[in-house]
């Protein structure tokens, strides 16, 4: 779900971005914190979200040893060779990092489990409990949106003498008693361990930095390698452990039901296609002053559309002043929130239950007037939502030494914040702000000149570096492609490229850089002089 | 020039800053009864006096409110009877400014007479003294050499006159500790600790300069001298004071092979290139980005804008326009443009910072604002995101930053700023939109915003604020006309907000900007606040 509806309004949008892209440093070793720094060093892996910790006293009961028996045969242990990208030196990887987080196996031979775990993978194996054997597996489908991914396992007698686990029917209620099983850190063997159902409530997906879901919190502590593990309640599965908070006690988030379900169905046709985007940011109608301006009766809630995303499904079909008051007959209330399930929840709860395609019906206060609207949800994907970006290498091209890649999270986030240049200032103001204040328009990515290798024939030309191009030889620069064939076509002899907010200009000389590249490529070791994105 | 900010901050300030002014002025009388007329008869010594300052600053975000009031305490020079000179740092933000004699430690009030934050100059006249139009007895002094021997005056721990040798270790233009621009100034190795900004330095009996700033680390001292000196104290013995000239443009070197071929210029390593010519300056009258400055003023540039001093030797030519020229001069500049040199005369200005879309405000001068339905509103300066600390730039909204960073390449016109919803202080009217801040507000009551003063107009116009639009939204924040008197008064008493509208008098200063100066009204009370 969009990130823009699910955010009040664009402040919370912008604590919740804060609060997110907190919870990624810890798990990228980025963050200066001292906590971050000492769970980092003492869980030496990448992958260590959320797990239990509260009671390891196992039950007793025969229900609970018969779940711990089908847990031993369906839960497994995923070992992952993973290599995060450099975006600073886009043409090679980061160092090979081994870690190991949970699954389970689900209907039709497959394995579930978080996108973060494989998000990188180079090399996959799992485990099943008490089984010496591992067997090699690979991503089938990866879903960074909602940090679910499911596997499959090259050899199939792997599931040999193993049973799916079942969804349950329905969520569970808080304070219900749920079990967790993984293979967190202390021990080789399945653990288990117990809570209950704390909340039920929004939650930042801390793999994707953007997204969020509902998701349900146990009261359970966070160790590394539970991650991708059921929660069970009465044998079925309630929930897949994926984060916890690193400076709370007792508060852990499993992916609950309905995003499973979104997950599983989406992926029937053989891709995976995402949640759909209304594109809309709204503030509550709680001011009388506002109901008056827009002439609401006082009988009607709802919200007011405030901003609409230029790449949402709202966007030419709603306007800013409209009050949407129902959403596919769900009535909302004036701070956004429907009835449903018994549970008061967002709105946008109802947009998470679509798949992408699919329409949605809202009844909107507009004119003074109750008018329907049935939209269409099929926005087109956003280059502007920066998600944190997992698998693929960031694309890159390298002239007369400088070199060129489109602006990317993982990009903006080695630039510190405080940092004095206003290059930077400008890349962190665009990462922000680009498309409510119309950066984005004619363009479909920000190419950033993210470092220069030293040559002769860029020695000048440091203080370019971050900027954001804007054209090359008076030719607009919509994205890295762009820029490629810009310099190939010189003018007099030249390359002149201006950037966003500068006023100077960077000059080649077209054949003295040209001369350069092979020497440069040489020099710092590049493999090749362009990446763009094609499959490898 | 009278800078608002200098002047007294509020009526409850003015009142007892009056009857400090009445208790001492006895004192004055006294005291300047005892050195007589005879001026030329004080030795050095006795030009030197110790100023004492207590100041407070305004809170940008609730900026009805100030600082604790903090001191601090430098020196001064007479230049007559009257007048002392100082740095104009010294007695920023005042709200109260004493001298101190050597040894008996009497006080006397002096008020600010003028302050010059572009020189960091500033001079004091005794509170009551009659101002006389004679040009007092500031002779001229020599410019200094490097190496020179010169004698630091400041007071000891028991107020005796202390004399510090120090030497001219470095002469070259540099940044102001106190602002953001540079001057020719001196560095001094100093044998005994400084311990007060605006601590003359003599030489041959006569004033030299005065210290700017002193690092005690290295007991390096900086030193500001002519001809910022003497042209200040001349300028501003003779009203309007019209300050330091500026042009109004960034440049870079021009080193770059790649670049000098591009432009058609030769290889001699000649000419600075211009970055951005400032909007509202005559730069930006002048200059066009890519131009390249060949000669400035009678001078020939290199490419890393340095010329040839006939006294001091490789210096900076900015040193050419705000030590040499005073604003209206025109001066003659040889540009490359389109492959050719050409002559063109450049009209010289004063203080930039009037006409920048997000000024710097380096002085802190007060702010204007508004206070409506709990909405505080006012312009975006560098004053209020440098209040969020040294890491400001961690704290502050990114796109105040890049309004701050990138102000003079956006498209605006002279006299617009960024108006800013600083925040909401929550109330019953205000339910719903308690968590704005930071926004920047485009239109109120449907009318487009580019300046404080068009939000005044337009609460002069309409009797009340009730519908504000932010860049961010497509819909307007509504404020109840009806109940809009009444929570103002309520959110006064509860927040203890003293004045709900503050706006600066038009001053020497604004009407220097004449758009800033256009719909001015005489300040007054919320009109909605009003019977």
């Amino acid at each position: 779900m969009s990130q823009i509806l699910q955010g009040h309004t664009l402040l919370s949008r912008r604590l919740a971005r804060f609060i997110l892209s907190h919870g990624l440093a810890l798990q990228k070793g980025r963050d200066q914190s001292i906590l971050s720094k000492m769970l980092i060093s003492i869980f030496n892996f990448r992958v260590w979200f959320l797990l239990l910790a509260c009671h390891l006293v196992l039950c007793a009961s025969s229900a609970a040893a018969s779940i711990v028996d089908r847990g031993r045969a369906s839960v497994v242990k995923i070992y992952v060779t993973s290599q995060r990208n450099n975006v600073s030196v886009p043409w090679q990887g980061n160092r090979p990092d081994k870690g190991y987080g949970s699954g389970f196996i689900i209907k039709g031979r497959r394995i579930l489990t978080n996108a973060h775990l494989v998000g990188d993978a180079r090399f996959l194996q799992v485990q099943k409990d008490a089984m010496s054997g591992r067997f090699q597996a690979r991503v089938l489908f990866v879903a960074h949106d909602c940090d679910l991914a499911m596997l499959e396992v090259i050899d199939p007698r792997f599931f040999d003498g193993t049973n799916p686990l079942p969804l349950a029917a329905a969520m569970p209620k808080l304070n219900d008693e749920v079990i967790v099983l993984g293979y967190p850190v202390g021990g080789e063997r399945l653990s288990v361990t117990k809570g209950v159902v704390s909340r039920l409530s929004y939650a930042g997906y801390t793999h994707s930095g953007v997204d969020q879901h509902l998701a349900l919190q146990v009261d359970a502590a966070i160790n590394p390698g539970n991650s991708g593990g059921p929660v069970m309640l009465n044998g079925r599965v309630v929930g897949v452990a994926f984060q916890g908070l690193a400076w709370a006690d007792g508060i852990g988030f499993a992916i609950p039901l309905p995003v499973i379900r979104h997950f599983l169905d989406d992926v029937k046709d053989g891709n995976y296609h995402g949640y759909p985007e209304l594109g809309v940011a709204y503030i509550g109608l709680r001011n009388p002053a506002m109901r008056k301006n827009l002439q609401v009766p006082a009988d009607k809630t709802g919200v007011v559309i405030y901003y609409l995303d230029p790449y949402g499904s709202a966007l030419q079909r709603t306007e800013p002043g409209d009050v949407i008051l129902s959403i596919d007959g769900y009535e909302i209330d004036n701070d956004g929130t429907v009835m449903m399930d018994n549970e008061r929840l967002l709105f946008s709860e109802i947009l998470e239950r679509k798949q992408w395609g699919e329409s949605i019906s809202l009844s909107v206060w507009r004119d003074a007037k109750t008018i329907s609207l049935k939209i269409p949800l099929k926005n087109p994907t956003d280059p502007f939502l920066y998600r944190n970006s997992y698998g693929v290498p960031p694309k890159y091209y390298v002239h007369g030494g400088l070199v060129f890649s489109p602006m990317s999270r993982e990009y903006v986030r080695t630039l510190r914040r405080n940092d004095a240049s206003k290059n930077v200032q400008l890349l962190h103001y665009l990462f922000e702000y680009s498309k409510i204040d119309g950066h984005n328009k004619d363009r479909n990515e920000f190419v950033i000149l993210i470092e220069r290798l030293a040559h002769p024939v860029n020695t000048y030309m440091q203080h370019f570096v971050n900027g954001v191009v804007e054209t090359v030889n008076d030719k607009p620069i919509p994205n890295l492609e762009a820029l490629r064939d810009a310099l190939k076509e010189p003018k007099d002899g030249f390359f002149v490229v201006t950037f966003m907010g500068m006023e100077d200009i960077l000059v080649l000389d077209a054949s003295a850089s040209a001369e350069a590249d092979e020497q440069i490529m040489s020099t710092y070791g590049l493999p090749r002089q362009q990446y763009m994105g094609e499959a490898p | 020039m009278t800078d608002p900010g200098i002047r007294v901050l509020s009526p409850w300030k003015a009142a007892s800053s009056q009857q400090v002014s009445r208790v001492v002025s006895l004192l004055t009388a006294a005291w300047l009864a005892i050195p007589s007329a005879a001026i030329a008869d004080r030795n050095l010594e006795d030009r030197l006096v110790q100023i004492q300052v207590t100041r407070q600053i305004q809170n940008p975000f609730l900026p009805w409110q100030f600082s604790p009031s903090s001191s601090a305490s430098g020196y001064g020079y007479f230049i007559n009877d009257a007048q002392v000179l100082t740095t104009e740092n010294l007695v920023r933000n005042h709200t109260l400014v004493e001298l101190v004699r050597a040894q008996t430690g009497e006080k006397i009030t002096a008020r600010v007479e003028i302050a010059d934050h572009l020189l960091n100059l500033a001079i004091l006249r005794i509170e009551g003294a009659p101002v006389s139009d004679q040009a007092a007895s500031f002779e001229a002094i020599n410019p200094l050499e490097l190496n020179d021997s010169v004698t630091i005056l400041q007071f000891d721990a028991d107020r005796k006159v202390q004399h510090s040798a120090a030497i001219v270790t470095q002469i070259g233009v540099t940044r102001l500790p106190s602002a953001p621009y540079s001057l020719l100034s001196f560095r001094l190795l100093s044998d005994l600790d400084v311990n007060g900004e605006g601590a003359p330095v003599i030489q041959d009996g006569k004033l030299s300069g005065l210290i700017v700033s002193y690092q005690s680390s290295a007991r390096i001292a900086v030193m500001v001298s002519d001809p910022f000196l003497s042209r200040f104290v001349k300028d501003a013995l003779k009203a309007p004071y019209l300050g330091p000239a500026s042009a109004g443009f960034s440049w870079r070197s021009l080193v770059d092979p790649a670049k000098r071929k591009y432009l058609k210029l030769g290889t001699e390593k000649d000419g600075i290139q211009v970055a951005t010519p400032l909007r509202g300056t005559p730069g930006g009258l002048t200059l066009k980005p890519l131009d390249v400055i060949l000669k400035w003023d009678g001078h020939a540039l290199d490419s890393l804008g340095y010329y040839n001093d006939p006294h001091f030797g490789r210096l900076q030519f900015s040193h050419l326009v705000r030590g040499k020229r005073s604003p209206g001069d025109k001066v003659p500049i040889t540009v490359f443009r389109d492959g050719k040199a050409q002559q063109l005369d450049m009209q010289l200005a004063g203080d930039p910072d009037l006409s920048a879309l997000v000024p710097e405000n380096v002085t802190r001068k007060r702010a204007e604002y508004l206070v409506e339905g709990g909405f505080i509103i006012r312009e975006l300066d560098m004053a209020y995101m440098r209040a969020l600390g040294a890491d400001w730039r961690s704290r502050a909204d990114s796109r105040l930053i890049h309004y701050y960073l990138n102000s003079r390449s956006t498209d605006y016109e002279p006299g617009d700023r960024i108006v800013v919803l600083v925040g909401v202080l929550p109330d019953r009217i205000n339910i719903g939109y308690h968590k704005y801040h930071n926004q920047v507000i485009k239109t109120v009551n449907g009318q487009a915003v580019n300046n404080l003063q068009d939000v005044f107009r337009i609460l002069d116009t309409d009797g009340a604020l009730q519908n504000f639009r932010f860049q961010s939204g497509g819909v307007d924040l509504a404020l109840d006309q009806e109940e809009l008197p009444e929570a103002n008064e309520r959110i006064m008493t509860r927040y203890r907000i003293p004045e709900l509208r503050f706006q600066a008098e038009p001053s020497a200063q604004a009407s220097a900007d004449p758009h800033r100066n256009e719909n001015r009204k005489p300040s007054k009370r919320l009109a909605a606040s009003a019977p």
